[in-house]
């Protein structure tokens, strides 16, 4: 029976390239940790076994980032812009707008104090925003299956991107008025608008996985 | 424009042409540490076989499941035509840089 180190490495090392690579790298390390390791001790295979999925980290972690950004260009980064610049339209035209009030109205109806109706509106507004923030990467999907794919198959990573959005949406401050607010707005309207642009002019059929070969360098 | 190989590049390609039809993860890194002493992690040799592959140097092929391998299939590499034109080219773009130089290989590759 397998060490619990053992699965954690192999979890990590899925969740870092979730490809069918990982599957052929885990077979090599198996053999590799069988052959140098002392047979009648499964304390020490397993030890060689971690420690060689951890030395193989960093070049797969670089692998992987590689795939990722190797299919990167202009249109690609301002996509992934427009779908941030959704997720804080929503944010500030759609959820700002109603939370507070369908939170106070509760508040008031429960006889809630300010704090809790504050408390309820962070809620819904991290909540919102992490629909938002999942539907757009979903549509840029079609555009981008590489990175999709990468976050569908890397739940660690998913959970934790999510996390950070919601812990974002809860610590906050409430930037109801001033410059920053303001700036945030015409931010927000030049990066969806250039963000539009790239998309009208996106054009799938010259983007291929460097899996895909040659081709794909051309 | 010329594809030029790194070092690990071109020390893979050849452990793949050495090999012929049993290169696959293991025995490559074997024969890599057995010729030039140079250890690697398997995760840096997949990283340049990657490389390699997007490039058409190298093309995979899955293999059998051994008990050894924890019932894992093991992913065979075979170096293309344009690989071998490449690492000729780089034995060439070495030798040319190297020959002549006191006490190196004078004899031309290929």
């Amino acid at each position: 029976m397998r060490q619990a180190p053992v699965h954690i490495a192999q979890f990590l090392l899925k969740t870092i390239l979730p490809t069918e690579d990982a599957e052929a790298i885990l077979g090599d390390i198996e053999e590799i940790a069988e052959s140098k390791s002392d047979a009648k001790n499964p304390l020490h295979r397993d030890a060689v076994y971690v420690y060689e999925v951890l030395r193989s980290m960093p070049a797969l972690a670089l692998r992987n980032a590689e795939l990722a950004l190797g299919r990167i260009d202009t249109g690609h980064v301002l996509l992934l812009a427009l779908s941030i610049a959704f997720v804080i339209l929503w944010e500030r035209g759609i959820a700002h707008v109603y939370a507070w009030p369908l939170s106070q109205a509760t508040g008031d109806l429960l006889g809630l104090g300010a704090l809790h109706a504050c408390r309820w509106s962070y809620i819904f507004l991290s909540v919102s925003g992490l629909i938002a923030w999942l539907v757009t990467l979903r549509a840029s999907a079609a555009y981008w299956p590489v990175l999709w794919k990468w976050l569908g198959t890397a739940p660690l990573l998913s959970v934790l991107c999510g996390c950070a959005l919601a812990v974002y949406f809860m610590i906050r401050p409430d930037p109801t008025d001033g410059l920053l607010h303001r700036c945030f707005h015409i931010l927000t309207t030049v990066i969806a608008g250039v963000a539009m642009y790239s998309v009208c002019r996106f054009n799938p059929e010259r983007h291929v996985r460097p899996s895909d070969g040659p081709a794909a360098n051309t | 424009m010329a594809n030029y190989l790194g070092e690990f590049e071109i020390i893979v390609l050849a452990a793949l042409v050495r090999l012929g039809d049993d290169a696959y993860g293991v025995s490559i890194n074997d024969e890599i540490e057995s010729r030039t002493g140079r250890t690697s992690s398997v995760g840096a040799l997949y990283t340049t076989l990657s490389r390699l592959s997007a490039k058409g140097y190298v093309r995979s092929r899955l293999g059998e499941a051994t008990p050894q391998r924890g019932g894992r299939a093991k992913k065979y590499f075979e170096i293309t035509s344009e690989g071998l034109a490449s690492l000729e080219q780089s034995a060439r773009v070495l030798h040319g840089m190297l020959g002549g130089i006191a006490g190196w290989p004078q004899k031309a590759p290929g």
